[in-house]
């Protein structure tokens, strides 16, 4: 109760502080662009890729996986029920995702999973390649993923019907409607999506490899966003958001099995507040969320019945203060988290953290640069000062190059410390993995052509493995030493009507230490890690007509490493294409996608077969349409 | 031949081997053809991911991995449980696939594929017969060796776990499976029908017959833990001889002490391997 009374009280002081001083959402000074979002604050030195809501498209059953795949050269490892995302040679849990600046990331187990996360609804998705723990926290050390659902005051109205079917049982059913004047703005988004997976394919592991159908694979999908945006006045605005999905899924096991009966069943509910107030030198930004995760797995075979449930409720403040030609940005945050868990020892678990960040930011000329340094609070281990130093120069009016070397960090998850049962035990001595990370790129932004390339090279230390003990169970403990260094290139070229984007990674990504006597990963590349990934897409538009055509490989992977030599999954190439029709004279639009065009068998991850060739139908109907931009 | 090689110095040597793989158990073979004067190793591997194998150490210390998917372009699959040697053939019990894979032993070339349900660990009863314990069906699985088919099911206990073969009877050790039980099934070898069904303690797991064919069953004992994970209660385990289808004498371990896995030497004595 004295949280929200608090929290109120802080609201209403803002608005009744936001006497009026010339202000807006970005204000341009001379030296230093003030932004109240951090992502773009703290952009300087970072390898950042944005997708813009045509990139990001309209389609109410894409996946943000498929998304990320099509559009960035992020490596999506996918098996049973689950995409992941990695970046630069980590793991899944050491990437993290935000919404509207919250971390996402489950609490229990440090991962979200893309695959029933539908991109529809979002405003803005950006990519940040590297780590950003100095300023979002914990997690952010190969990458981090920022969801950005609060709409802009832009005038406009929509209500737009959109219906998909595909092959293999893909039904999909989304409406959305926005509505936004100068003052408000709104949009709600509804989805449920029903995917049978019921797609062929060959079981390479099984005598004559014969040709099956997937039968076990089942999603059930439904999810509502509904955002909110209100300007108080010039100085003043407030933004709510909430996003609820529950899904139901059949969790198919790998192809050398005959059957599964595991289930997996997900409920998440999100709420987020904010307020921002402009004042003459600055911005001061308050956040709110609330974020529970309800999740189950069931696997009676095997008698396994896990659930757990999660907490966050999150506090955020940040203020950014403008003077002399140096921005001070001043961030604090307070996390309680908990967990229930019937696999936890005492079954919950809570727990309260907090953090501080300081930085400070120089413009001058050409030359920007930004230094930050975060403290962060845990009632159970201590985390280390987190420093960031990055610099960006513009060389020319279309070449800036950029430095960025931080410090990167990640807490060992509320599995890795409470775990008990199932032949596993949590370690509660665990304390955060440690990363180094230095990283130098170049961006070429001319009218017609876009090049960004990075090279980065990310030290990591007390990395967290779980390892079998001399009683025979599983336990955690800070002993991986990984290096992980490479190189990511992208580029686009657009002419009227069209575009060529590419993207090119070279991640090399090596064990350094080994872990017992009789490793023999040493010096090698981690698993699952493609040492080339790259992709290209042609957007060609003409009259109402657009053709798409998509085309992406992943290098081949270990999948374990041997003395003498290491087993592989073979690289792949798959090639999607689409067209879409929109005439003018009719509200209708008609996408026609077909998606693994050349029928290839692939897997990225061992024994987990993946879709052949296979067709969408996407209709959009669009009843109301306005838009009026200032 | 080469008999019981010393199984400890090999489960290094597995280990050495196959680093990302468990070793589950190991067979004492003497083997002829490609595969001769050494001994296999079955490779669990890791859960959930179907990259089980089997690998082939000879007199030299050679390893030779993968002996079973290198011959067979096809996948041995997941979690590799056991494997036994009977009439020439290898019988390799793939625990959650669901199958016995059957190989020639000198080539390892697959001959048939059983599907079974859970299958824990093999045991010849004849020429012409075997049984495979099964924790899917609580019960063993009677395989006819002349078909490599499954001709009939026996039910036991829950979770049927370690199984040997004497006297005209199988002994089978019901561990309970995901939960509890305490019983050995005395299966009579002539009519495949439970003879008699005998309370030995909390989670029997394993067992050996020694040199004067008396029955040597090892129990675990069991943890009870509350919601909490603390423990409620615990329960010792126990080695218990069994003479002429009784009990004739239990050795109780200390209350905490939860041995698995009997063997038995040469001379037929047995001894436990683990404690955990």
């Amino acid at each position: 109760m004295k949280q929200i009374l608090a929290y109120i009280l802080l609201f209403l002081g803002l608005s009744v502080n936001s006497l009026a001083q010339t202000a807006m959402d970005t204000i341009r000074l001379p030296e230093v662009k003030l932004e109240h979002n951090r992502l773009q604050t703290h952009s300087i030195g970072t390898h950042l890729v944005i997708l813009t809501p045509e990139l990001i498209g309209e389609s109410s059953s894409q996946k943000l996986s498929d998304c990320l795949v099509n559009n960035s050269s992020v490596y999506i490892k996918q098996y049973g029920a689950l995409a992941t995302p990695t970046f630069r040679g980590t793991s899944s849990s050491h990437t993290l995702v935000l919404w509207n600046g919250i971390p996402l990331n489950s609490i229990a187990n440090g991962l979200l999973d893309f695959s029933i996360t539908p991109v529809q609804g979002f405003e803005k998705i950006a990519i940040v390649h590297g780590g950003d723990a100095s300023v979002f926290g914990s997690g952010a050390m190969g990458g981090s993923i920022h969801l950005n659902s609060i709409p802009d005051f832009k005038n406009q109205k929509e209500i737009k019907l959109t219906s998909e079917q595909g092959s293999y049982g893909l039904l999909s059913q989304g409406i959305s409607l926005k509505h936004s004047t100068d003052k408000l703005a709104f949009n709600l988004s509804l989805t449920t999506l029903s995917d049978e997976n019921s797609f062929t394919y060959t079981n390479t592991t099984q005598r004559g490899h014969p040709t099956v159908v997937n039968d076990y694979g089942k999603i059930e999908s439904k999810s509502g966003k509904l955002n909110l945006a209100y300007k108080y006045d010039s100085t003043t605005k407030f933004a709510v958001a909430y996003w609820s999905s529950a899904n139901d899924r059949e969790v198919p096991q790998n192809m050398t099995t005959p059957f599964s009966d595991a289930k997996q069943y997900d409920k998440t509910n999100n709420l987020f507040l904010s307020a921002t107030h402009f004042f003459t030198d600055g911005v001061i930004t308050l956040k709110r969320a609330f974020l529970e995760e309800d999740f189950r797995y069931t696997e009676h075979l095997k008698n396994i019945d896990s659930q757990y449930l999660t907490n966050s409720n999150i506090t955020d403040v940040d203020v950014k203060i403008n003077k002399g030609g140096f921005l001070y940005n001043l961030g604090g945050n307070f996390t309680k988290q908990s967990v229930i868990n019937n696999n936890y020892r005492d079954s919950r678990q809570l727990e309260k953290q907090s953090a501080i960040f300081s930085s400070v930011q120089y413009n001058y000329d050409f030359l920007s640069m930004n230094t930050v340094l975060r403290k962060q609070w845990q009632t159970t281990f201590s985390v280390p000062l987190i420093p960031s130093l990055a610099f960006s120069a513009d060389i020319t009016k279309q070449l800036s190059i950029r430095f960025k070397f931080n410090r990167n960090f990640r807490s060992p998850t509320f599995n890795d410390r409470f775990w008990v049962g199932a032949g596993a035990n949590g370690n509660p001595d665990l304390t955060p993995e440690d990363a180094w990370s230095k990283e130098f790129g170049f961006d070429i932004n001319a009218p017609y052509f876009k090049f960004k390339a990075n090279a980065y090279n990310l030290d990591i230390s007390d990395m967290i493995l779980w390892q079998q003990v001399d009683n025979g169970s599983w336990m955690p403990n800070n002993i991986k030493q990984v290096w992980s260094r490479g190189l990511e290139t992208s580029v686009k070229v657009h002419t009227k009507n069209l575009s060529i984007i590419g993207n090119y990674a070279f991640t090399k990504s090596t064990n350094e230490i080994a872990t017992d006597p009789l490793d023999i990963s040493v010096g090698k590349q981690l698993r699952y890690v493609p040492l080339h990934k790259g992709g290209v897409a042609f957007i060609v538009k003409e009259s109402d007509f657009t053709f798409i055509v998509n085309q992406n490989y992943t290098g081949e992977v270990i999948t374990s490493h041997g003395a003498l030599e290491n087993k592989t999954l073979p690289y792949f190439i798959l090639t999607d294409i689409a067209i879409a029709y929109s005439p003018a004279f009719i509200p209708v639009s008609i996408e026609g996608k077909v998606k693994n065009l050349m029928d290839k068998s692939y897997t990225t991850y061992q024994n987990y077969p993946n879709p052949g060739k296979g067709a969408i139908l996407l209709i959009r109907i669009t009843l109301i349409q306005e838009k009026n931009y200032y | 031949m080469k008999k019981n090689l010393r199984k400890l110095g090999i489960y290094a040597l597995v280990i050495m081997a196959l680093s990302s793989c468990k070793k589950d158990s190991i067979e004492d073979i003497y083997v002829a053809g490609n595969y001769e004067d050494g001994y296999f190793v079955t490779n669990e591997g890791n859960f959930g991911t179907g990259n089980g194998s089997i690998s082939f150490v000879d007199e030299y210390g050679f390893i030779d991995n993968d002996v079973f998917a290198s011959v067979n372009s096809f996948a041995l699959g997941d979690v590799v449980q056991s494997m036994s040697i009977i009439n020439d053939h290898a019988y390799i019990l793939v625990n959650n696939s669901s199958k016995i894979e059957v190989a020639s032993i000198d080539s390892m070339i697959s001959v048939a594929t059983i599907n079974v349900s859970q299958p824990r660990y093999m045991a010849k009863v004849s020429d012409e017969k075997a049984y495979v314990t099964d924790w899917g069906i609580n019960g063993v699985q009677v395989i006819d060796l002349a078909t490599n088919t499954i001709s009939s099911t026996i039910a036991c206990g829950t979770g049927p776990e370690g199984i040997k073969v004497a006297n005209g009877f199988a002994y089978v050790c019901n561990v309970g499976g995901w939960g509890l039980d305490r019983t050995v099934s005395v299966i009579n070898t002539s009519n495949d029908a439970v003879e008699t069904t005998l309370i030995v303690g909390d989670k029997p797991n394993s067992v050996e017959i020694d040199a004067n064919g008396a029955v040597w069953v090892l129990t675990g004992g069991y943890t009870e833990y509350d919601a909490d994970w603390n423990i409620v209660s615990e329960t010792a385990g126990n080695l218990v001889k069994i003479v002429g289808n009784a009990i004739e004498a239990t050795y109780t371990f200390p209350i905490g002490n939860h041995p698995e896995d009997l063997i038995i030497n040469d001379a037929g004595q047995p001894s436990r391997r683990s404690n955990y």
